[in-house]
């Protein structure tokens, strides 16, 4: 009996620290950039300032590309038809450009925080 | 492309031939065969071409942030090598012959493997493209230059053995390591690793980052224009640690707390 009910709170403190960490998890939001053609899509993503939030980089082309922003401070390589999570902020209110470095005269975008 | 490709890569090749080429003049200063070398070579391409070829895969390890643990953790690693290294030249030159050539192998192993990966992930991004050829040329002219600045250096600090070539090797070494620790706090403030902070100063307006110079010293020294108190923190004490291993004994020595003198391990 008492095997089971060790079992059981185990069991229990499992849900409990997994619902807490989904409720964490969804307190950050996230944005989708989608790559495709070398050009990011949307180009320009309204994020709320001073919040850290999760970007969420899709890439459907067949080549790779690397997320870069020196405002930033990030840099991500996404290979071809793959995804990847890039968390960025909290970030004062203003623009942040961003770019595709394998790509950068067609894959540019800027993230605007207000 | 010519010109982005010539840039990208020579900031993937600087880095490694400045740390391969000061490594191999210490090992030179420090009367240490060169033959770790080839070894790391090998070593650090058949790596570099398994990370390439996984890092889509290794990317979704950790809720899609295996790409900044990999390469924080393994920056972190080379900077812990590089430590030990300075570390134990202060011991008894035995160990140091036998010890050394291997913490210079699997630092710049672990350096080729994760730069490497870069270029060839690089590379077969445009193999099906028609710009293959330019991004080629941009390349090799790219990994020319980088190369040639490391055999260059390399000349410089090992044509003559003194004191000073040696000091200022350490004082390289401390430099790139440190740029090596500072720059893996941003890769795991993208993870949401570390909390991320505001940046405590912009100093685009006397070097910018974006410029040539600007990713040069980025590559090299780790330099940031909007740095966070974290990555200043790290570059500070990683540049501290080792250059107080390497100061220290000499110090010590000289006001008569260690019987052997440190530099003679030289």
């Amino acid at each position: 009996m008492k095997k089971y009910l060790k079992t059981f709170n185990v069991q229990i403190c499992l849900v409990i620290s997994l619902s807490f960490s989904s409720l964490l998890e969804a307190d950050v939001k996230q944005f989708e950039i989608r790559i495709k053609d070398h050009l990011f899509i949307p180009d320009q993503v309204v994020i709320p300032s001073g919040e850290k939030v999760k970007l969420l980089v899709i890439n459907e082309d067949a080549s790779p590309e690397e997320f870069e922003s020196y405002e930033l401070n990030r840099e991500k390589i996404i290979m071809g038809n793959s995804k990847t999570i890039v968390f960025v902020g909290p970030l004062a209110p203003g623009e942040y450009p961003f770019f595709g470095e394998f790509n950068p005269k067609t894959a540019q975008g800027k993230i605007i925080a207000e | 492309m010519l010109l982005s490709a010539v840039i990208i890569i020579l900031r993937e090749v600087l880095e490694l031939a400045l740390l391969t080429s000061i490594l191999l003049a210490l090992g030179k200063q420090m009367k240490i065969s060169a033959r770790w070398f080839f070894f790391t070579l090998i070593v650090g391409l058949v790596g570099a071409w398994i990370y390439g070829v996984n890092t889509a895969r290794i990317s979704e390890w950790f809720d899609y942030t295996g790409q900044e643990v990999v390469n924080g953790v393994s920056q972190i690693i080379i900077y812990l090598l590089l430590v030990m290294m300075v570390f134990i030249t202060h011991l008894q030159s035995a160990i140091v012959k036998r010890i050394t050539p291997w913490i210079m192998a699997l630092s710049v192993s672990l350096l080729i493997t994760r730069e490497g990966s870069e270029i060839y992930i690089y590379l077969s991004g445009f193999v099906q493209s028609e710009q293959f050829s330019s991004v080629l040329v941009g390349s090799v002219i790219g990994a020319s230059i980088g190369l040639s600045v490391g055999a260059l250096f390399f000349y410089i600090l090992s044509y003559k053995e003194d004191q000073l070539r040696y000091f200022v090797g350490m004082c390289m070494l401390s430099v790139i390591a440190a740029g090596l620790l500072a720059q893996s706090v941003p890769m795991f403030m993208q993870a949401d690793i570390i909390e991320a902070s505001p940046p405590i100063w912009d100093s685009s307006f006397l070097l910018n980052e974006q410029s040539l110079i600007g990713q040069l010293v980025y590559a090299v020294a780790g330099y940031e224009a909007t740095p966070t108190l974290m990555q200043v923190l790290a570059n500070i004490f990683g540049l501290c640690a080792i250059l107080a291993l390497v100061f220290v004994p000499i110090i010590l020595n000289e006001k008569g707390f260690l019987n052997k003198k440190a530099s003679d391990d030289v």
